[in-house]
């Protein structure tokens, strides 16, 4: 498990880092060697455009892990907003459960095209609505976490010791919450990836000429029936690569983040 | 005028129960003066943590009242009632390490440390690293450290060997002569509390 873990990191941080590495590679024309097959000089073929298309690919999952880790912290903020008020108990926490039990009930992908479409689309409009569609699952995860600390009898002992609420709340309460959001964050990370790459693939997500998987398969769609299977089938195993990458990440790190399982 | 006891610990009428079932504990009083250890002893289920839990405070009454020297129990800082639970594991935050548990109220001195058998070598654990018996010695170090003014003690020998109940509780006994401390010794075992208690408190259903 540990080892599977740090080969995701280390996959993971090779696409962060490729954008820099690559420069111009995959994302200028180069109209003598359009649409070739996978070869020795090309491993993943090139594009109708003659982009290579695994250097085109690495820049298209770059950018994912960029669209992603803004949808997913943003996301992660609001569920522990929504936890913080669900916290104070009483009407807050009813009003909490309230509105999250709404969002969950609303289909998050047609919430995600309304919201996408209703920004106008591009950059800004996806991570705005992945993280607005997203956060309900974590928030509830955080709130259970939330009652189970409060009721603890560490928490009862602390205050008996003479130790404010607020110090609770820091030192005890704070600590069990933020490993389960960092696990949050991680697994929302490829929900966040998919989403994106689904929404610019339909078209209302990231801007056509930027070096989007969403993109790239939503023009391969065109050039699937000429027998030109590379265009389709490199970046779409590459991003469900990364998305199985950061699940292998998050189940690790869930599991470091109960001291009960991380003993076994 | 009478002046009242500044020292005593008391528990008048106190009818307690949990959520919406009928109550564990009708119309309990009991005292509890410094320097002496009263056992509260009976069956299972009978109230003896709950009526321990509503002396600390830990634990509102439907009816009755608490006093420490005719006033109630302070709300703010250190309670000067300190309950220590029958199983300490619960009472401490498995992310913490012994020696920031210990000292999360005050910090205790090195020789009541040592009275107690807590070792320094165990500041650097976990609570799940260490047994039942070490972890009790912690939970009641802990409590001591606040200098509290009685201690409500919750089957707090039942996890160890007959030799070391001893030890603890001759360690109890004289820390209640010495620094003035009103004990409970909450238990279901008779024979232990007619050994260690100055008197012992019947309760029943």
């Amino acid at each position: 498990m540990a080892s599977a873990a740090l080969l995701s990191a280390i996959l993971i941080a090779t696409v962060a880092l490729s954008s820099w590495g690559l420069g111009e590679a995959g994302i200028r024309a180069d109209f003598a060697a359009r649409l070739l097959q996978p070869s020795a000089a090309h491993l993943f073929g090139t594009d109708q455009m003659g982009r290579d298309l695994l250097a085109r690919s690495m820049h298209g999952l770059a950018l994912s892990l960029q669209v992603g880790a803004l949808a997913a912290g943003l996301s992660v903020v609001i569920a522990l907003g929504v936890t913080f008020v669900s916290g104070f108990g009483g009407i807050a926490d009813s009003l909490a459960r309230f509105v999250t039990d709404l969002m969950l009930a609303m289909p998050h992908l047609m919430l995600l095209l309304l919201l996408s479409f209703m920004l106008g689309g591009g950059t800004a409009a996806v991570i705005f609505a992945v993280a607005v569609s997203h956060w309900p699952r974590l928030a509830r995860v955080l709130r259970g976490e939330l009652l189970q600390v409060q009721s603890a009898s560490f928490i009862e002992t602390s205050r008996a010791l003479g130790r404010s609420r607020w110090f609770t709340i820091r030192h005890h309460i704070l600590p069990h919450l933020l490993p389960q959001a960092m696990v949050g964050f991680l697994l929302m990370f490829p929900h966040a990836i998919l989403h994106e790459a689904a929404l610019t693939f339909l078209g209302f997500g990231l801007e056509p000429s930027r070096p989007a998987i969403g993109v790239m398969l939503s023009d391969a769609m065109r050039h699937i029936g000429a027998g030109r299977w590379w265009l389709a089938v490199f970046p779409g195993a590459m991003l469900l690569v990364l998305v199985l990458s950061f699940e292998v990440l998050g189940s690790s790190l869930r599991r470091l983040a109960s001291p009960t399982e991380a003993r076994t | 005028m009478q002046m009242p006891d500044l020292s005593l610990l008391e528990a008048r009428e106190i009818t307690a129960g949990h959520g919406r079932a009928a109550p564990v504990l009708r119309n309990v009083s009991l005292s509890l003066g410094q320097g002496k250890i009263v056992g509260l002893c009976g069956p299972s289920g009978c109230g003896k943590t709950t009526l321990g839990r509503v002396l600390s405070g830990l634990h509102v009454p439907r009816a009755g009242a608490v006093t420490l020297g005719g006033a109630p129990l302070p709300k703010l800082g250190a309670c000067p009632v300190q309950y220590v639970a029958q199983n300490p594991l619960a009472t401490m935050n498995p992310r913490w390490k012994i020696g920031r548990i210990i000292t999360e109220g005050l910090a205790p001195g090195p020789d009541m440390a040592a009275r107690l058998g807590v070792e320094p070598g165990w500041s650097d654990r976990f609570p799940h690293e260490l047994s039942g018996g070490q972890l009790q010695r912690v939970a009641l170090l802990r409590a001591l450290a606040v200098r509290p003014s009685h201690l409500i003690l919750d089957e707090i020998s039942a996890s160890l060997d007959a030799i070391a109940q001893a030890r603890l509780w001759n360690c109890l006994r004289s820390l209640a002569e010495t620094a003035r401390i009103g004990m409970l010794a909450i238990s279901h075992d008779r024979v232990l509390l007619d050994l260690v208690a100055d008197e012992v408190r019947e309760l029943s259903f």
